[in-house]
């Protein structure tokens, strides 16, 4: 541990004197940061800490405890913080040990020194405290005089050193001097000293609580130097860390990564709009079709083998206005976690990864409101406690105001084109007594789209929760929840007259899950629970639109099935450096009637000429029935302090996928179960690497791989028709997905300037091959799936220039993705045709973007109003044009190729965001 | 109350979120030489067409004929005709045979070339054909990609009777004829010699035939009645010449198989739908034609067997209100000096064609300013032209 950490960040333990203070157990759960508020508020201590020192995480009040001092050990001493307390009821958090190998004679007590001569420089106090923080410029100070130093080569600097405001002694004050590296601290008193070489040194003053001080010290003799400190304003500071420390190495799980939001909101933006899912696209394995695709691509799997919920609700579209914003308002966020390797147990039916959402969750003290104005939305949140300390809400809604975004857009469909959408949520949490919490979360997104008066589409997420936790004595807790979710869209066509159509959709989840903690050791944590989910997905009839339109009405048979799962997962720490998690869970999927199924000549590929029998099943008959046993099981093994190496395999099984064969996720997409033809897909995935945290923790570092393997892929045929399709089976083919990858990361969680770079390779290559009924993608031959992107590079960084102005920029770079292109050109009746090559044999030109923003803060008066905040983004900086596609027409008899850009051009934008009350509220 | 909150004025310079499309031509390595098999039979009289070629590399416009090979129209009652090449790589049924097609029976090829491999079709239903009812336009507007107004022009669209049975599936293809004009006269001519041009008119006035790139595919299949009715066809635009005199439209109607039709819809899938957000990925298209002697070689192309029905109508230009926006010919100084130096033309390029200012001087605008078979036509006018 380099000796200058140890120094700046040495506090010295003081042993609590006065009365503990106890604390409300309702604190429970807060984050650190309202912790810290709301104990200051409430109770007569205050907590002084390094802002940039303390990652995010909840603080638990365990049963055991209501000691403050206790509840601060219990949570940070994992974190390798250390707690002291003051007679005044001032708790100091502070980073590292206590350095135990200093000289001898570096530390003098103030009393033993015999100060000789006393020449006193006194330092003038800064006024301008309020002031936004500069550059440590060092004053000069000269210590003692020469006559007095001519008899010896050191000099013993004394002093006190106090607060600016109050005179108060400043207790564990840092003293460090830059040219030996060597430091010290002041005692309850304020008082230093140390003996240094004469000469000239570069002397920093620093504590946790006060903005720092530079000198330059021109040591002549033994002396003193009296330092008044200017207190800091932590309000002022934010966390900017984005995950749990010791996550990082400690934990057991491969492929996990949680952002906060307030890494998305730091982060540059399009439009105006921030967005929680373009942040996913920044971390390692996550790749996108392009901009304005919906959806995002996790390790080599196409997008239907994601799971997105929010607080529990699945979310079956993520997407507004085609896939251009995310639908989930970023005001209403409180982070997301991102399981893309090890999956946990009480996960299932989605093979390639979890997005969890957690919204936030209401003060239970005041009542709060944010809102914001960007080029495309306006959005609004407003929380707080609706009987106080006992019960709070949280609702958060956004719209879109105008059109005129399309209407400026060049393209000519989206400039005829009208748009709008809009997105709300709604969160309750009701603690009914110490033991039980009720929570109610609502969440509903719409979309409304008409292109070019040609096609109109309107599409709908909404969904509901219920959920009891209950906590039980011996750290045992009990979550149960009732879970709502639909997704439905209404698609209009007009392009012709007498084919225009409705088509509605319709996919109803309805789940009820339960699961229980226990720690029956402690080195175990024990989860069980089991949940099943209902699924009806119904086509709705495909009507003509208008009396002009003469297509004849389908009917559709609406599908339903039952999948369900008992999982029983454990965490067990069989030493402190093996940790063992995982465990098993049995799925079980059932296809029910009443429903009319085809079966085909085997050994032929399905087609409507080869349907070989009709089978008729009554309601909640049991048409089909898969069952699965997923594995999850990873380790981790510590090397060294910071330093782990982890293993992970993990068996998933997925019985609903996506219908859809567009390069992008299309808003008339919709879900199919596997049914009596299609089988249900599989996936196994292993992945490992090493993990570290470096240079004190002020890196984190992993090198993580994966191999992956889907069996039974739903693919499609070439040209196949989705839409309206009474027979999607004849459309389908399975296949395999091969995916490996190795994904390097180095992230900076706090500081000043923080942020984080990662590198990945990937492969994921798609077989179609069905030997028995001889159907096949590209001759039977492998190839890249739509979303192979081998090398991308992501570089995150955010920099606090000032208090008020924080700089933000980003770098991605992705190699094209796959495409097909002309090999040869041919006639049909006079009409020139372009043969296409083997399937993405060709790739797109290589993706690069640099976007750059700055927040700009309001003013940081402690009493007012309300605090607004800009954000002024520049999207796309360079402008390069990349390509969304490329693509091939016949124009007066020559093939000509054409390069669809979606952001064509650097993209500026501007964004108030306003709350009520002050900055760090 | 605070200031900020009067922020409603929000500033935001929009630079345009523009989507741009850009020309764009990658580095296509690749190239399939594959044997292209063009040709239908129909219930129309022949001699029927059947042209076999080697598909070309993307950006080359050649032709390279599949000669002397073996072919061979057969009904599923084993009657066959053979087909005798006319010209390299276009083979015709004997007209003495007096080859025609029946509706209600079934046809392939077969097709042997001088390597020895054999080509065989599936058999194609020759579908009953179905009449045209009416072809017609309508003046409509579309808003143009780049320009400020909106173009004008003609929407073509056309109904059908009603069919019967299982003829329910369509292909339209289009040949378009319009009449134009060079926008001067030709005063006189080099050829070596200056000479006044003695017909000033006659290489005034032209009539240009071409074939509409676009595939037009419709089926009654999913539609309650057995006739298409203001099914849309392409539209022309008056950026161009074409609607300025006089314009002709014949429309073609296969009546196919489904299996035929698939083909061709597939073809009009792959040309239409590859610019927008929601693309799929585009593929090779098979048709009915497959290699016995080895099944991994590809074939390009359909044997298409069709009940065929035309349909030709004209129209004049749109009423005076629409305005036209194409570029016309004007005399510059220029032209005036070029024409002292008309002697300096090569002989391969004589005639030189020029013209003369309203001041009587001479004037040498580029050659399609005069002769209106530069600009593709052809100053025959058509046998099927109808003058107003």
């Amino acid at each position: 541990m380099p000796a200058i950490l140890a120094a700046l960040l040495f506090v010295q333990n003081i042993h609590a004197q006065q009365m503990n203070q106890r604390i409300d157990s309702l604190m429970d759960g807060l984050s650190f940061a309202k912790f810290v508020q709301k104990a200051e508020s409430k109770y007569n201590v205050r907590i002084f800490y390094h802002p940039d020192s303390i990652p995010e995480f909840n603080v638990r009040i365990e049963n055991d405890t209501s000691v403050l001092f206790d509840i601060l050990q219990k949570n940070l001493s994992p974190l390798g913080l250390k707690i002291s307390k003051t007679s005044q009821n001032d708790y100091f958090i502070s980073g590292n040990k206590l350095e135990t190998t200093l000289p001898d004679d570096f530390f003098y007590h103030p009393e033993k020194i015999m100060v000789a001569y006393d020449t006193t420089s006194q330092v003038k106090e800064r006024t301008n405290f309020l002031k936004t923080r500069k550059e440590l410029v060092a004053k000069r100070v000269v210590i003692g005089d020469r006559k007095n130093g001519i008899k010896s080569r050191k000099a013993v600097v004394t002093g006190r050193v106090t607060s600016a405001t109050d005179g108060a002694p400043i207790v564990n004050g840092n003293l460090y001097i830059e040219e030996t590296e060597r430091g010290t601290t002041t005692d309850e008193n304020g008082n230093y000293s140390f003996t240094l070489p004469k000469g000239t040194f570069t002397l920093v003053v620093s504590s946790l609580e006060s903005e720092t001080e530079k000198y330059r010290l021109e040591i002549l003799s033994n002396g003193t130097l009296n330092v008044s400190l200017v207190p800091k304003l932590f309000t002022l500071e934010e966390f900017v860390v984005s995950s749990d420390k010791d996550r990082n190495v400690r934990d057991a799980q491969t492929g996990f990564e949680k952002i906060s939001i307030k890494t998305v909101n730091e982060i540059p933006v399009v439009l105006g709009e921030r967005d929680i899912i373009k942040v996913a696209l920044l971390l390692p394995g996550v790749q996108t079709v392009g901009e304005g695709a919906s959806g995002f691509n996790v390790r080599g799997s196409p997008a239907d083998q994601n799971q997105f919920y929010i607080n529990r609700v699945p979310v079956y579209n993520s997407s507004h206005l085609f896939g251009f914003f995310s639908a989930f308002n970023p005001e209403t966020v409180n982070d997301f976690k991102l399981y893309k390797g090890s999956i946990p147990v009480e996960y299932g039916g989605r093979l390639s990864s979890v997005f969890d959402i957690t919204a936030k969750t209401g003060s239970f003290e005041s009542f709060r409101a944010s809102g914001g104005i960007s080029p495309v939305t306006t959005r609004l949140m407003v929380e707080g406690p609706v009987i106080k300390d006992q019960s709070s809400y949280m609702i958060g809604l956004r719209s879109t105001y105008s059109n005129w975004i399309l209407r400026s857009v060049k393209n000519l469909d989206l400039r005829n084109s009208k748009a709008y959408f809009g997105d709300g949520l709604a969160n309750f949490a009701v603690k009914l007594n110490r033991s039980n919490e009720i929570r109610l979360f609502g969440y509903y997104s719409y979309d409304q789209a008409n292109i070019a008066g040609l096609t109109e589409n309107e599409y709908h997420n909404a969904g509901g929760a219920v959920t009891w936790n209950h906590y039980m004595r011996n750290d045992k807790s009990l979550e149960v929840s009732l879970i709502r979710g639909n997704f439905g869209y209404t698609d209009r066509n007009m392009e012709y007259d007498q084919f225009a159509y409705k088509l509605s959709y319709d996919l109803q989840h309805t789940e009820i899950k339960g699961g229980i903690i226990i720690n029956p050791a402690a080195s175990h944590t024990l989860t069980v629970g089991l949940n099943s989910v209902l699924y009806e997905s119904h086509t709705g009839d495909y009507l003509p639109l208008n009396e002009a339109s003469e297509v004849s009405e389908k009917k559709f048979e609406p599908e339903q099935g039952v999948e369900s799962g008992v999982f029983v997962g454990d965490e067990w720490e069989i030493n402190p450096n093996v940790m063992l998690s995982g465990g098993l869970r049995f799925n079980l999927f059932n296809y029910l009637g009443p429903k009319t199924i085809y079966t085909y000549q085997e050994g032929s590929p399905r087609r409507i000429t080869g349907i070989s029998d009709t089978l008729s099943f009554g309601n909640n008959e049991r048409i089909k029935t898969y069952n699965g046993l997923d594995y999850r099981i990873s380790a981790r093994y510590i090397l060294a302090e910071n330093l782990s190496v982890k293993a992970s395999y993990n068996r998933l099984h997925q019985y609903i996928f996506m219908l859809s064969n567009t390069i992008a996720i299309s808003p008339t997409d919709s879900w199919k179960m596997a049914d009596y033809n299609i089988q249900p897909m599989t996936g196994n995935q292993i992945s490992g690497g090493i993990y570290g945290n470096v240079l004190a923790d002020i890196f984190e570092v992993s090198l993580e791989g994966y191999y992956k393997k889907v069996n039974n892929l739903v693919e499609f045929k070439d040209g196949a028709r989705l839409l309206a399709n009474e027979l999607p089976e004849t459309e389908i083919v399975q296949g395999k997905l091969t995916a490996w990858g190795l994904e390097a990361m180095i992230k900076k969680p706090a500081g000043r300037l923080n942020g984080w770079i990662n590198y990945t390779f990937s492969k994921a290559t798609v077989l179609v091959d069905n030997k028995e009924t001889g159907e096949q993608n590209n001759f039977g031959d492998p190839y890249p799936a739509n979303y192979d992107k081998p090398h991308a590079l992501n570089l995150v960084a955010n920099y606090k220039i000032s208090k008020r102005l924080s700089f933000s920029g980003n770098l991605v770079y992705a190699t094209g993705r796959p495409v097909t292109y002309p090999t040869a050109i041919y006639y049909q009746n006079d009409i020139k045709l372009v043969n296409y090559s083997r399937r993405n044999e060709y790739r797109l030109p290589d993706y690069f973007r640099v976007d750059v923003s700055f927040n700009i803060e309001g003013n940081l008066k402690s009493k007012k109003f309300a605090h607004g905040s800009w954000n002024v983004s520049v999207y796309n900086l360079t402008a390069r044009r990349n390509a969304y596609s490329v693509y091939f027409r016949s124009e007066e008899g020559n093939i000509k190729g054409y390069r669809l850009s979606i952001f064509g051009t650097a993209i500026f934008s501007v964004t108030y965001n306003l709350k009520l009350g002050n900055y760090n509220e | 109350m605070n200031k900020t909150l009067h922020i409603i004025l929000f500033l935001c310079v929009w630079l345009g979120c523009s989507t741009c499309i850009d020309e764009y031509s990658p580095e296509l390595k690749g190239y399939d030489n594959l044997l292209v098999v063009d040709g239908f039979i129909s219930d129309q009289p022949g001699p029927y067409t059947v042209t076999l070629s080697r598909s070309v590399r993307p950006g080359s416009s050649g032709f390279i004929p599949e000669t002397d090979a073996e072919v061979k129209i057969s009904d599923k009652q084993g009657n066959e005709v053979y087909l005798a090449e006319q010209e390299d790589g276009i083979y015709l049924t004997p007209e003495s045979a007096g080859f025609r097609g029946v509706p209600g029976k079934k046809y392939r090829i077969e097709i042997k070339t001088t390597n020895g491999s054999l080509y065989v079709s599936d058999f194609a239903m020759l579908m009953p054909s179905v009449e045209i009812d009416r072809v017609y336009a309508e003046l409509e507007s579309v808003p143009a990609e780049d320009e400020i107004y909106d173009l004008r022009g003609y929407q073509f669209y056309m109904n059908t009777k009603e069919s019967e049975g299982e003829s329910r599936y369509f292909m339209m293809l289009l040949s378009a004829t319009y009449e134009y004009q060079a926008d001067f006269k030709v005063r006189f001519y080099y050829n070596g010699n200056l000479r006044q041009f003695p017909n000033p008119d006659s290489l005034k006035t032209c009539w240009r035939t071409y074939t509409v790139q676009n595939i037009f595919t419709a089926s009654t299949e999913e539609l309650n009645t057995q006739n298409l009715e203001r099914f849309p066809l392409h539209f022309v635009d008056t950026e161009t010449r074409e609607l300025f005199i006089r314009y002709s439209l014949q429309v073609s109607m296969f009546t196919l198989s489904k299996q035929n039709w698939e083909y061709w819809d597939k073809l009009r899938e792959l040309q239409e739908n590859q610019d927008g957000l929601f693309t799929r990925q585009p593929y090779q298209v098979r048709g009915n034609v497959v290699c016995v002697s080895n099944p991994d070689e590809i074939v390009l192309g359909e044997f298409t067997v069709a009940g065929i029905t035309e349909k030709r109508i004209f129209v004049d230009r749109p009423p005076f209100s629409v305005q036209f926006h194409f570029p016309v010919c004007e005399i510059t100084e220029v032209d005036v000096e070029n024409f002292g130096m008309i002697s300096l033309s090569p002989p391969n390029t004589w005639p030189v064609y020029a013209t003369s200012t309203s001041g009587g001087a001479g004037a040498l605008p580029p050659q399609e300013c005069m002769d209106c078979r530069q600009s593709g036509g052809t100053i025959v006018k058509p046998e099927f032209w109808i003058d107003e």
